[in-house]
């Protein structure tokens, strides 16, 4: 099952394109959910806003409707914070089953949930040999980037908290690992896992300008060609100062698609950034 | 268990503040910082002593909830939650920095950036 969530159908029209193209080429399909709305970004802190979790909790139940018809329960995302959102509060459910209780009677015009529902990011997928898998990747790439200079930014949505993130919070590698086998060099730089100040690009753009300046900056000095991330928010305030340290920022599915051979789901700045940077192509 | 502003973090939170014992690595770590006027090993401190003024500092709301603090906390106080407490305590009293009415080009920002920011940054 395939949870888009509002970025993903709009501003990152892109990343979704690339991400359905790359996984259809090595056949595995994702089914949106019939019916979906807002994951409720950014999960609640306090135990006692229990409503914050309301949001989150109906698209789970929406996607219990729809595992039954298709067979699979797992839930994949695209957008990192989604990830995040529907994955913490499918952890809080499960482990609280008086919440669920309360929430559930609140919502008593939906079925009762049943935790059954299983949170997967889509690098889960990807690395996964039973579903794609590193090795099947690298033996699909039909182009030579061993020249281009790959930064991996995580972001903090996919690494943090424990018990969410899919990788070490401290020394992740899964971003990396794929960078290597696309045949692209991966960049290790300090700054890979750090946060690029996030909605605070609402509240205060100079706060982000200067996290991101430090992050990008630091890629620039270890020498990479071009940043790939996960996250919509994080491809956005990257790119506030891309001009600055001629370093773009774009969707790890982009870079995919492009030493994959699916050029028709590139958005033509994209190529010309990457035949910019990697001569040829 | 506990008496003023640490009692309400802990029933907020379910963490307990006075694990911390200073190491300061949350604030050593916070990307951050720079823009904030109490750095988030004090903001723990502050509500060990009770400190009610620690609920005015401009730290609260330019946490980003990132989580490095958390992941990197050798007691398990989770800096990141508590500060969102702090947050949520004056979002209650209808205390809050952005007015979305004024924020001008509001149409170029991603939709999870609004989402995200009306959520942690509005009433």
């Amino acid at each position: 099952m395939y949870y888009p969530g509002c970025s993903v159908k709009d501003y990152a029209k892109v990343y979704e394109e690339t991400a359905l193209s790359v996984l259809k080429l090595f056949n595995v399909e994702l089914v949106e959910l019939d019916r979906w709305n807002c994951c409720g970004v950014v999960y609640e802190h306090a135990t006692d806003a229990i409503m914050q979790h309301i949001a989150s909790l109906r698209d789970l139940i929406r996607a219990q409707e729809f595992m039954n018809d298709i067979g699979d329960n797992r839930l994949v995302t695209l957008c990192s914070m989604c990830y995040n959102t529907l994955k913490k509060v499918n952890e809080i459910v499960i482990n609280d089953s008086e919440k669920l209780k309360n929430l559930c009677d609140y919502m008593d015009d939906e079925p009762k949930y049943n935790c059954g529902v299983d949170v997967k990011y889509i690098l889960e997928l990807i690395v996964d040999d039973s579903i794609i898998g590193l090795n099947k990747i690298s033996s699909n790439v039909k182009r030579d980037l061993k020249s281009l200079k790959v930064a991996p930014f995580y972001g903090c949505a996919i690494l943090r908290p424990k018990g969410i993130g899919i990788d070490d919070p401290e020394d992740p590698h899964i971003l990396s690992d794929l960078i290597s086998s696309l045949g692209a060099k991966p960049i290790k730089f300090p700054y890979e896992k750090k946060c690029c100040g996030s909605y605070n690009v609402v509240y205060d753009r100079s706060i982000v300008e200067r996290t991101v300046s430090e992050i990008v900056k630091a890629a620039s000095r270890w020498g990479a060609d071009i940043i790939i991330t996960t996250c919509p928010l994080c491809h956005y305030n990257l790119n506030l100062v891309k001009s600055k340290f001629n370093i773009p920022t774009i969707y790890f599915t982009e870079l995919m698609a492009y030493a994959l051979g699916i050029d028709d789901k590139i958005p033509p700045e994209t190529l010309l950034i990457l035949r910019s940077k990697f001569g040829g192509g | 268990m506990f008496k003023g502003l640490a009692q309400t973090v802990y029933e907020l939170s379910g963490k307990n503040p006075y694990l911390c014992f200073q190491c300061g690595i949350c604030s050593s770590s916070c990307p951050m910082i720079k823009d904030m006027d109490i750095p988030p090993h004090q903001v723990i401190r502050m509500i060990q002593l009770d400190v009610q003024e620690v609920l005015n500092c401009k730290t609260i709301w330019v946490c980003a909830s990132c989580n490095t603090c958390t992941a990197r906390c050798p007691r398990d106080v989770d800096p990141a939650r508590i500060i969102n407490v702090l947050r949520t305590i004056m979002q209650r009293k209808n205390v809050y920095p952005l007015d979305l009415r004024k924020v001008k080009g509001l149409d170029e920002f991603p939709q999870i950036a609004l989402i995200s920011a009306s959520r942690k940054l509005t009433g």
